[in-house]
């Protein structure tokens, strides 16, 4: 399927519209058939605007090959102000929970609401905090170890391969708890969150997503 | 006379990340009995470590010395934005391309200057076997960085900044380059400055500009973009079980200092490191002193030509 193309930085990325000010925002390292299916029932049921991030098929790959949460971070703020051109609420699943949360926290006036759905059952970033936030060494071991072999080569799915090992660099979590706690977007999660004890509780607040039909 | 500093005998690459890491190659890598790998400071390149290099070609001639340029910076690819263990990780990957090449028993080295000394010591904390001393070049503070909650505000810069990154000025002439590179670097002689300007920038539609991504030009450093702390590379320094040099330029108008002098005692105090403090030099003591880094780097590394640091 061709998908409309968007550059962000040195990246392009796969975005498709959908006809609501909802966005929805994937677990970083999620397999590609899960990922699908997770953006096509956000489309379906939220007329959300869905794409991939970078590194994830059918959207390009970091020149450098490093993924960070603050990096995709930075992509979907440039997407809701370049592209949406409109306030949105932002559904993440997992790790994208993070994502989702340092892009409100660095862009308040574009974003209406989060809805964070846990990640417990995902097979990405977001299955193990851990990978993706630390209380003080920020390097990902795994990502080192494996930079030095793992392919250039796209993996049969289009996916980088280095994604599987997480970021390259966890995130500082005093610093996501800080960026957290300036949110002004009221937020809500389900089935539970691993950033809920970092979200301001004032801005707690049923954030209802109706379905489209 | 004008001094004329040794052009590489070799230039190559090492492919880390999928990107092109250019290396400056003096000396036999495969031959010598001391081989070095250089790491040079933010928004310079490999070519700044020429003048060590005669140096330490003058009083050792068993000596290789491989200086990379970073990604981003000289000669080497452009990443799509730069974070502080991404250069690790190149670094890491050219030091064991570079020990694969040196013969059985040579004695390798890491050396760095200011924000690549910092790198040095960090990825040697993550694989100490690739190398048996490092040397630090005038690092002995963390880095500037954001405020613990400006993590917010350096997303929000990056993401204002777009698609387009701003290309950097560019300049009608070399002599233009020099004068601008002066500006921010007084103590370095104009000499010397001409000699690296044709390293520094490229020509480009009948103008020069600097070999440097505008990604990494501002006041967003790698290390903002986890939120992490700087990195302390005194800290750094006694989590090694390496024998640490750290070289530091102790003039009074040292620009890197602006009045306030981290402090020798604390370099000192660190168990394993050793110091050697030069009264005229700034923040470039490989380039402002050469003669008396590479003794006592030489010293350092347990070669006769070399001098123990005082």
């Amino acid at each position: 399927m061709n998908q409309p193309r968007w550059t962000t930085g040195r990246v392009q990325l796969a975005v498709t519209p959908g006809p609501r000010a909802v966005v929805a925002v994937h677990d970083p390292g999620i397999p590609p058939d899960e990922r699908r299916q997770w953006l096509s029932h956000a489309q379906e049921s939220w007329g959300a605007w869905v794409y991939a991030q970078r590194g994830h098929a059918p959207s390009g790959w970091a020149a450098g090959r490093v993924y960070r949460a603050s990096d995709f971070a930075i992509d979907l703020v440039r997407l809701l102000r370049n592209v949406l051109g409109q306030p949105c609420l932002l559904v993440a699943a997992g790790a994208g929970g993070l994502v989702a949360v340092l892009a409100a926290a660095a862009a308040p006036d574009v974003v209406t609401g989060l809805h964070l759905l846990g990640g417990d059952n995902s097979s990405g970033w977001g299955a193990d905090p851990t990978r993706v936030m630390s209380e003080d060494g920020v390097l990902n071991r795994s990502w080192l170890d494996a930079v030095e072999s793992a392919s250039a080569a796209a993996s049969c799915d289009g996916d980088d391969p280095l994604l599987r090992y997480g970021p390259a660099e966890k995130m500082h979590q005093p610093a996501v708890c800080a960026a957290a706690a300036q949110l002004r977007a009221p937020w809500s999660v389900r089935g539970g969150h691993f950033l809920e004890p970092c979200l301001p509780a004032r801005m707690r607040a049923a954030v209802d997503l109706v379905p489209i039909r | 006379m004008q001094p004329e500093w040794p052009v590489p005998q070799a230039r190559s690459a090492v492919v880390s990340r999928g990107l092109e890491l250019s290396l400056c190659e003096w000396g036999d890598v495969s031959s010598a009995g001391l081989v070095l790998v250089g790491a040079h400071g933010f928004l310079d390149c490999a070519e700044f470590f020429a003048p060590l290099v005669m140096a330490l070609h003058e009083r050792c001639a068993d000596l290789a010395f491989v200086a990379m340029s970073f990604a981003g910076h000289g000669r080497s690819s452009w990443a799509d934005t730069y974070g502080w263990y991404d250069h690790t990780a190149d670094l890491l990957a050219v030091t064991r391309a570079v020990r694969t090449r040196a013969r059985d028993g040579a004695r390798l080295g890491l050396i760095g200057h200011s924000f690549g000394a910092v790198q040095v010591l960090q990825a040697l904390t993550f694989e100490p076997r690739l190398a048996e001393f490092a040397v630090n070049l005038d690092a002995v503070s963390p880095p500037f960085s954001m405020q613990n909650d400006g993590l917010p505000e350096v997303l929000a810069h990056l993401a204002a900044r777009g698609g387009d990154i701003r290309p950097l000025p560019t300049y009608g002439d070399l002599d233009a380059i020099v004068q601008r590179r002066a500006a921010s670097n007084p103590r370095l002689p104009v000499t010397l400055l001409r000699w690296l300007a044709p390293h520094l920038v490229r020509e480009q539609d009948g103008r020069y500009a600097w070999r440097v991504d505008p990604a990494l030009a501002g006041w967003v450093r790698p290390w903002d973009l986890a939120g992490s702390p700087p990195v302390d590379p005194l800290e750094l320094t006694a989590a090694l079980p390496h024998p640490v040099l750290t070289v530091t330029g102790a003039a009074p108008d040292h620009p890197q200092v602006r009045g306030h002098y981290p402090g020798d005692a604390a370099i000192d105090s660190r168990p394993g490191s050793r110091h050697c403090r030069l009264p005229d030099a700034g923040h470039y003591v490989h380039l402002e002193c050469p003669d008396q880094v590479a003794a006592a780097v030489l010293g350092h590394a347990g070669h006769p030509a070399g001098e123990q640091p005082a």
